[in-house]
C-alpha cells in the first residue's frame, strides 16, 4: 500500500483529500502546515508527498527544497496543490523540482491520475535502480567485496555512508 | 678765307712745290747772280732792273687785284694790291730819278730818296692799315682814289719842297731819312705784330708770305739806313731783300688771288663732289638702314600675336599687307585677303558692317579700339580688340586704314564668365546679406522673445560685460537689468561664485553646460534655477536662468504620487492576487467535498455525509462574510462609504456586539469582559455601521485568538475630546517583526496557525477608523497578549443636534 503524505493548512481541503485518497486505498498521513510536514515526511517516508504552496510558517517550496535536500527523499514524487494559479508561481514550482502542479480547485480525478502517473514513474525508476544494484552486485567479484566487508572497513564506516556511497556509484552508473 | 678748312691746306700745299720749282729757283739764282755782277759793275743798271723788278711785281700785283677784284674774297689783298700799285709807282719814279740814270736829271739825288721815303712809308703804312681789310670791306675804287690823292698830295709836297730833304749833297743821308728809315722799321714792326696777332684771320701760306715779306722789308730798310755812299753792298743787300719782299707779297696775292680762287673752285666742286658722294653713301647707308628697318618692322609685324594689317583706300580698295597671325585668327588665307577688298565687312557681323563702311568714309569711332566680335571663316565667332589708325595723305585725303586686331575671344569669354559670375556673386551676396539680416532679425525676436530670462554676456578688455538681455529677463528684474546693463559679471551676480565661474568656464573652453542653482532673484528669495551656458563665439556667453522651483515642486509632487500609485498598483495587485487565493480555499473545499460526496456516496457514512454538507454551508457562509470584508474594504477604500453619524446608545450597542461576537462560534469562547466607564454619555453621535465592523473586528479577532480560559477585556472611556475602545486579550500576541504589517489586507501573522480569518479584518478596521476620524493603538508581546486600543473624537459637531441624526 503506497503511503501519501498531504501538507495543507485548511483543515476541510486536508480531510477531503485524506478522506478521497483513503477511499482510493492509499495510506494517507497529514500535516497541517510546513514545519510538521517536513517532520513528517522524515519520519514516515511517504511514497508520494502532496503539499500546499501557501500556508502559514514554512511554505510549499520551502517544503520541497528540504524534501530535496534530505538524500532519502531526494526522489520521491512531489506535487503541489495550490489556489496560485498565475505562470510564474507555476514556474517556480516546476524548477524548484515538484514533479507535478495541480491548481485549486482540482477536479479529484486530476489528483488521483496524477497521483497514480507519479506513482508509476518512481516505481518504474525504483525498478531500473533495483536491477542495477542487483546486476551490479552480481557481476562485483568476490573478491573486491571481501575487503570492504573486512571488519576493519564495517567499523570504520558506518552503515548510512556506505549506503550513500553505494547510491553515488549506483547515480555514477546510471 | 679766314675759315679755312683741313682739307683746303691739304689741297693747297698739295698743288705748289710740284711744278716749275727748279725752275724758279734756277731763275732766281741767274737773276741774283746777273743782279751781283751788275750791282758790283753797273750800278745803276743793277738799281734800275732792281727797282724795276719790284715795280713790275707791284703792277703786276696791281693787275692781278684788279683783274681778280670780282672773285677775290680777300680784301686784304685787293686793298694791298691798290697800295702796292701806288708804292711801285713812286718806285718807279724814284727809279727813274736815280742819281745813275739821267733820265729825270733835273731832280736831285734828294727827290730820288724822298720819293723813295714816301714809296716806303706809303709801303709801311698800307701794310699797317692792311689787317683792318681782314675784317672791313675794301670798296676799290674809294681805295685808289684815296691812294691816288695821297700820292698826288706827296709828289706836290715833294716838287714844292715842303717835303723835308732826305738827302744832301755833301752832308749825305739827313737825320730825317734815316729816322723815316727807323720809323719805318718800326712801323713794320708793328705791321708784323698786327699781323701775327690776326695770324688767325689769314691763311697760313699768305701770313707766312707776308710776315716774311714785312721781314725782310724791315732788313732792307735797315740795310739802307747803314749805307755811306749809294753804292755798297747795304743797298746792294737792301735793293734785293726790297724786291724779295715784293716778290713775297705777290707771291701771297697770286697764291691767294688768283691760284687760290680756282683752287677754291675747286674745291668747292670737291666739296661738292664730296659731299655728293657722302650723300650717296649716306644714301646707300640709309636705305641700307631703311631696308633693315623696314625687315625688323616687317618681322615684327609678322611675329606679331596680333594682326596687323593696311587696309589701302586708293586707288582701289583692298589689303595691302596683312600678317601671318591673321591667317589664323580669322582662318582666311594669305590669298584670300589680298583677292577679296570686302573681306574687313565679310569678317564683321551684319550689324556692325555699315560701320566698317563708314570707317571707309573716314568716321573713325572716336573710341578706339573697338571691341567687337568677326566671324571666323569656320563661322565660329571670335572676340577682337580693333585697334584703327587712319592714314591721311597731305591733302588730309583718307588713304588707308592700319589695323591691329587683338584675338580676345578668350579674354571676353573669361571676362564675360567673370562678369556673370561676379554678377552671380554679388547676387548672391546680395540675397545672403538679406537673409542674413532678416535671419538677424528673426534670432533677435526668437532671441527677445525667449520666454526664459535670457543674458548675453560679452568679454570685454578682460572683463565680462552685460551686452543684452531679452524681454523676460527686462520683465523678470527690470531695474537691475538696466541698471547693469554694460556692468561687469561681478556687479551683476556679486553674491553668486559658481555662476561666475561657469561663465568664465564656459568661455574659455568654449563649451555649453548646464547647472542647478538657488539664485536670488527680484530682491533677495533664493530660486533653484537651472542655468545654461551656450558659448556664443566671439568671446560671448548666451546664459538662459530658467526658473524651475515650480517645476521641481511639481515634480517632487508627481513623483511622490506617482510612487504612491504605483504602491497601490502594487497592493492593489497583491490584494487581488490575494482575494483570488482566499476565495479558492473555500471553494476549493466545497469543491473537494461536493466531489467526495458525488463519488464515493454510497461508501461514506450518513456522519460523513452530514459533515460534508456542513462544511459546504461554512464554506459558503465565510466566503459571504469574506466577500463582505472585501466590499466594505473597497468601498472605504474608493471613498463610496459615506461617514454618517447618529445618536445611539452606545453601552447597550457594545454589549450586543459581545454577545454577538461570543456567540459566533458554536465552540465555547474565551470570556468578554465588558466594562463601560460611568464618567462616559451614553448617548453618543457615531457612526453605527463604522464602528459595528471596528469593534466587532477587533473583538473577533481577541476571541479567535486567545485560549478559551483566557478573558478578554473590553473597555470603553472617555475625556472631554475622545472616546476610548480598548480590547485587550491574553491570546497568541503579534510577533514584532509582522507589527508593522498587520494592517495590511491579507496579511495574517505567522503564529495564526489554523484559525481561520481573511486578513481583511484589522484594514477593515483601519480604513473605517479613517473615516470616522479616528486612530488606533496596539500593544502586543507573541505569546502574552496584544491590545488594541481605538479612539474617536467626541466632536461637538457631531454631537449637534443638527448634523446628528437620531
Amino acid at each position: 500500500m503506497k503511503k501519501i503524505a498531504i501538507i495543507e493548512d485548511d483543515l476541510i481541503i486536508r480531510n477531503n483529500i485524506v478522506t478521497m485518497l483513503m477511499l482510493e486505498g492509499y495510506d494517507v498521513v497529514q500535516a497541517e502546515n510546513g514545519m510538521v510536514g517536513v517532520t513528517l515526511i522524515q519520519n514516515q517516508r511517504p511514497d508520494l508527498i502532496i503539499c500546499d504552496i501557501m500556508m502559514p510558517g514554512m511554505d510549499g517550496y520551502e517544503v520541497l527544497r528540504t524534501v530535496r535536500d534530505s538524500l532519502a527523499t531526494k526522489l520521491t514524487p512531489f506535487i503541489f496543490l495550490t489556489a496560485k494559479v498565475d505562470r510564474n508561481s507555476q514556474r517556480i514550482g516546476m524548477n524548484t523540482g515538484a514533479d507535478d502542479y495541480i491548481t485549486k480547485p482540482f477536479e479529484p480525478e486530476d489528483l488521483l491520475n496524477a497521483i497514480k502517473t507519479r506513482l508509476q514513474r518512481h516505481a518504474e525508476v525504483e525498478n531500473k535502480f533495483e536491477n542495477l544494484r542487483r546486476q551490479i552486485g552480481y557481476m562485483l567479484p568476490h573478491e573486491l567485496r571481501t575487503p570492504l566487508m573486512s571488519e576493519t572497513v564495517k567499523n570504520s564506516l558506518s552503515a548510512s555512508s556506505i549506503k550513500e556511497a553505494w547510491i553515488f556509484y549506483f547515480s555514477l552508473s546510471v | 678765307m679766314n675759315a679755312t678748312s683741313p682739307s683746303v691746306l691739304k689741297i693747297g700745299s698739295k698743288r705748289y712745290p710740284t711744278e716749275g720749282e727748279g725752275l724758279f729757283w734756277l731763275v732766281t739764282i741767274l737773276l741774283t747772280a746777273v743782279l751781283s755782277i751788275f750791282s758790283i759793275h753797273f750800278y745803276p743798271l743793277f738799281h734800275i732792273l732792281v727797282e724795276l723788278f719790284s715795280v713790275i711785281v707791284a703792277m703786276a700785283m696791281f693787275m692781278l687785284v684788279w683783274n681778280a677784284r670780282h672773285f677775290m674774297d680777300s680784301h686784304y689783298l685787293q686793298f694791298l694790291g691798290i697800295a702796292f700799285f701806288f708804292v711801285g709807282g713812286l718806285d718807279l719814279m724814284h727809279s727813274l730819278s736815280h742819281k745813275g740814270m739821267n733820265i729825270l736829271a733835273a731832280y736831285s739825288p734828294n727827290f730820288s730818296l724822298q720819293l723813295w721815303l714816301a714809296a716806303r712809308y706809303l709801303q709801311s703804312l698800307s701794310l699797317l692799315l692792311a689787317p683792318l681789310f681782314f675784317s672791313y670791306h675794301c670798296h676799290f675804287e674809294t681805295v685808289f682814289g684815296i691812294y691816288t690823292l695821297i700820292t698826288i698830295t706827296l709828289l706836290v709836297l715833294m716838287v714844292s719842297g715842303i717835303f723835308p730833304d732826305a738827302y744832301l749833297e755833301g752832308v749825305g743821308l739827313t737825320p730825317f731819312k734815316i729816322y723815316s728809315e727807323y720809323l719805318i722799321c718800326a712801323l713794320l714792326g708793328v705791321a708784323v705784330w698786327i699781323l701775327y696777332r690776326k695770324a688767325w684771320l689769314v691763311e697760313r701760306m699768305v701770313f707766312i708770305y707776308m710776315a716774311l715779306a714785312i721781314v725782310l722789308t724791315i732788313f732792307s730798310e735797315l740795310a739802307f739806313t747803314l749805307y755811306a755812299t749809294v753804292y755798297d753792298a747795304a743797298t746792294y743787300l737792301g735793293h734785293l731783300l726790297k724786291l724779295s719782299a715784293f716778290y713775297l707779297i705777290y707771291k701771297a696775292i697770286i697764291e691767294t688771288g688768283l691760284r687760290r680762287p680756282y683752287t677754291l673752285l675747286f674745291r668747292n666742286l670737291q666739296q661738292h663732289a664730296d659731299s655728293l658722294q657722302n650723300e650717296i653713301h649716306s644714301r646707300i647707308c640709309t636705305e641700307e638702314a631703311l631696308r633693315a628697318s623696314e625687315a625688323r618692322f616687317r618681322r615684327l609685324a609678322e611675329n606679331a600675336p596680333v594682326m596687323i594689317y593696311r587696309y589701302g583706300l586708293h586707288p582701289t580698295p583692298g589689303f595691302e599687307y596683312v600678317n601671318q597671325i591673321a591667317f589664323s585668327v580669322t582662318g582666311y588665307t594669305a590669298a584670300e585677303y589680298y583677292a577679296q577688298p570686302d573681306l574687313l565687312e565679310t569678317l564683321t557681323l551684319p550689324q556692325n558692317r555699315a560701320a566698317v563702311r563708314n570707317l571707309f568714309q573716314g568716321h573713325v569711332p572716336a573710341k578706339n579700339p573697338i571691341n567687337c566680335r568677326w566671324r571666323h571663316k569656320n563661322g565660329s565667332m571670335i572676340g577682337v580688340e580693333h585697334h584703327i589708325m587712319p592714314i591721311f595723305n597731305e591733302q588730309h585725303q583718307l588713304i588707308a586704314l592700319e589695323g591691329i586686331v587683338v584675338d580676345v575671344t578668350r579674354r571676353q569669354n573669361a571676362e564675360e564668365a567673370l562678369k556673370q559670375q561676379n554678377k552671380h556673386l554679388e547676387e548672391s551676396v546680395r540675397l545672403r546679406t538679406r537673409e542674413l539680416a532678416e535671419s538677424e532679425g528673426r534670432a533677435r525676436i526668437q532671441y527677445k522673445s525667449i520666454p526664459v530670462p535670457t543674458y548675453t554676456w560679452r568679454e570685454q578688455s578682460n572683463d565680462i560685460i552685460l551686452a543684452d538681455y531679452n524681454d523676460a529677463a527686462e520683465q523678470l528684474e527690470q531695474d537691475k537689468v538696466r541698471r547693469l546693463h554694460g556692468h561687469t559679471l561681478a556687479e551683476f551676480y556679486p553674491d553668486c561664485p559658481d555662476m561666475q565661474a561657469d561663465i568664465h568656464t564656459c568661455l574659455h573652453q568654449k563649451k555649453s553646460l548646464q547647472r542647478e542653482i538657488s539664485l536670488p532673484v527680484g530682491g533677495s528669495h533664493q530660486r533653484d534655477t537651472l542655468v545654461k551656458y551656450a558659448y556664443m563665439p566671439p568671446g560671448g556667453v548666451l546664459v538662459h536662468t530658467e526658473d524651475i522651483t515650480e517645476r521641481k515642486r511639481a515634480e517632487a509632487a508627481l513623483y511622490a504620487a506617482l510612487c504612491r500609485e504605483r504602491e497601490l498598483n502594487r497592493l492593489k495587485n497583491r490584494f487581488i492576487s490575494m482575494v483570488s487565493h482566499e476565495f479558492r480555499t473555500p471553494m476549493t473545499a466545497i469543491f473537494s467535498s461536493t466531489a467526495l460526496l458525488q463519488r464515493y456516496w454510497p461508501r461514506l457514512s450518513e456522519t460523513q455525509r452530514n459533515e460534508h454538507i456542513e462544511n459546504i454551508h461554512n464554506e459558503i457562509k465565510y466566503m459571504d462574510t469574506m466577500l463582505d470584508d472585501v466590499l466594505a474594504l473597497g468601498r472605504a477604500e474608493s471613498g463610496k462609504l459615506q461617514f454618517n453619524p447618529m445618536y445611539f446608545d452606545l453601552p447597550s450597542f457594545c454589549r450586543e456586539l459581545v454577545r454577538k461576537n461570543s456567540a459566533y462560534s458554536k465552540t465555547p469562547t474565551a470570556l468578554v469582559r465588558f466594562y463601560y466607564c460611568p464618567t462616559c454619555p451614553e448617548m453618543l453621535c457615531l457612526d453605527k455601521h463604522l464602528l459595528r465592523h471596528i469593534l466587532g473586528n477587533l473583538l473577533s479577532n481577541a476571541i479567535k485568538y486567545s485560549p478559551v480560559d483566557k478573558t478578554i477585556f473590553f473597555n470603553v472611556s472617555c475625556d472631554p475630546t475622545w472616546i476610548c475602545f480598548s480590547v485587550r486579550d491574553q491570546g497568541i500576541g503579534i510577533p514584532t517583526t509582522e507589527q508593522d504589517k498587520i494592517f495590511e489586507a491579507f496579511h495574517r501573522a505567522d503564529n495564526v496557525g489554523t484559525i481561520p480569518g481573511s486578513g481583511l479584518g484589522l484594514a477593515i478596521v483601519k480604513q473605517y477608523l479613517e473615516l470616522h476620524g479616528g486612530r488606533i493603538e496596539f500593544s502586543s508581546t507573541a505569546t502574552q497578549g496584544t491590545e488594541f486600543t481605538v479612539y474617536l473624537p467626541i466632536m461637538e459637531a457631531y454631537n449637534d443636534e443638527k448634523n446628528c441624526n437620531h
